[in-house]
């Protein structure tokens, strides 16, 4: 059972004192809103021009967290670049079930912090590269 | 008369029950990174509160939907706070939810019992992403449009089913006032619904199955 792994550890109870660590995190979300919205009267959400089907502009690009995967299709073949998202969604939700391992030591801790490191350089880079190309 | 009233509901409302499952819960000595999951269910409420209210002028039709955009920017009192908020939020949901999966692929949480846990949350991640592309045409200029016309022509190349995946979503072979009734429906209804029962069942395991400790040496 779960629980039962939480015997011979260390606890807190969720409340107070996780509890009002995540209220601080909620606080500063909220003090972001109203910076953010401060910094609006200078620098307003922009709308540019009205869509115009009859017009393609010469850049088209996506809202930014989808410009890694617009990059990324742009020099794998048309088919397997749709491919390759929807199978590493597949793989990333069924994680679980191929690492099951029992960890003894921190070594797989360290090999996930490489695995980490690697996906998320080639994802800023072609988030990068995307935006600006 | 508190106490009485407190006794009250609790016995119909099983209000003690709650503090203990839900508050009174023992977690292990967790750090910072763990703040991300409730982080990222405020910032969906934020969404949600912000997102209510810019309906409440927004027109999801080709012929007005830029104007009423401008009008809550200029002419709505403190529209443009609301759909500033509205628009960084989500960039920030985005961030948040991601670096919320980092870390709970960091520290191997996804591991026996949580697999539902994560699946959950991949579904969560997905909605989120599904929220960012819906919530992108409906300001209906330039940047929304074309962005549009590419990213539903993506799924077009999948073998077999892609021109069908394309036609469900465009409503027809172009972008037409169809896309932009069916990208606003998605958006304030189809995925605010799947990601509020997601969340449901994700917090469910979350307390039911207890949160993960941090990976040490002796584990």
């Amino acid at each position: 059972m779960p629980h039962e792994q939480l015997g011979n550890e260390e606890t807190i109870p969720f409340f107070p004192d996780q509890f009002m660590r995540e209220f601080r995190v909620m606080i500063g979300i909220v003090v972001l809103a109203v910076i953010i919205g401060i910094l609006g009267l200078i620098n307003p959400v922009g709308l540019e021009e009205p869509a115009d089907p009859f017009n393609t502009p010469a850049h088209v690009k996506p809202e930014w967290y989808f410009l890694g995967l617009y990059q990324l299709l742009k020099f794998v073949p048309k088919t397997t670049g749709v491919l390759i998202p929807i199978i590493g969604v597949v793989v990333l939700a069924l994680w679980p079930f191929f690492d099951r391992k029992k960890e003894t030591d921190l070594k797989p801790t360290k090999i996930r912090a490489i695995i980490v490191a690697i996906g998320m350089l080639i994802l800023i880079a072609l988030t990068i590269w995307g935006g600006v190309s | 008369m508190v106490r009485r009233l407190f006794q009250w509901l609790d016995e119909r409302l099983g209000l003690t029950t709650i503090h203990d499952v839900v508050l009174d819960r023992k977690v292990p000595k967790v750090n910072w990174w763990f703040t991300l999951g409730s982080a990222s269910l405020f910032l969906f409420l934020i969404q949600g509160i912000t997102g209510v209210f810019l309906t409440v002028y927004y027109v999801p039709s080709p012929d007005h939907a830029y104007d009423s955009v401008q009008y809550i920017m200029n002419e709505v009192r403190f529209g443009w706070l609301i759909r500033g908020i509205h628009h960084w939020g989500a960039t920030l949901m985005v961030l948040v939810v991601f670096i919320h999966m980092l870390r709970t692929f960091f520290y191997a949480a996804y591991k026996y019992p949580r697999e539902l846990t994560w699946i959950s949350g991949v579904v969560l991640l997905l909605a989120t992403l599904g929220m960012g592309f819906t919530g992108y045409l409906l300001p209906w200029n330039q940047r929304a449009y074309w962005a549009t016309t590419v990213g539903t022509q993506i799924p077009g190349t999948i073998p077999f089913i892609g021109p069908f995946i394309t036609s469900v979503m465009r409503g027809g072979s172009e972008l037409s006032a169809l896309t932009l009734a069916r990208f606003f429906s998605v958006h304030i209804w189809f995925l605010p619904a799947v990601i509020a029962a997601t969340i449901g069942l994700h917090l469910y395991l979350v307390i039911r199955l207890g949160i993960s400790h941090i990976p040490d040496e002796n584990d």
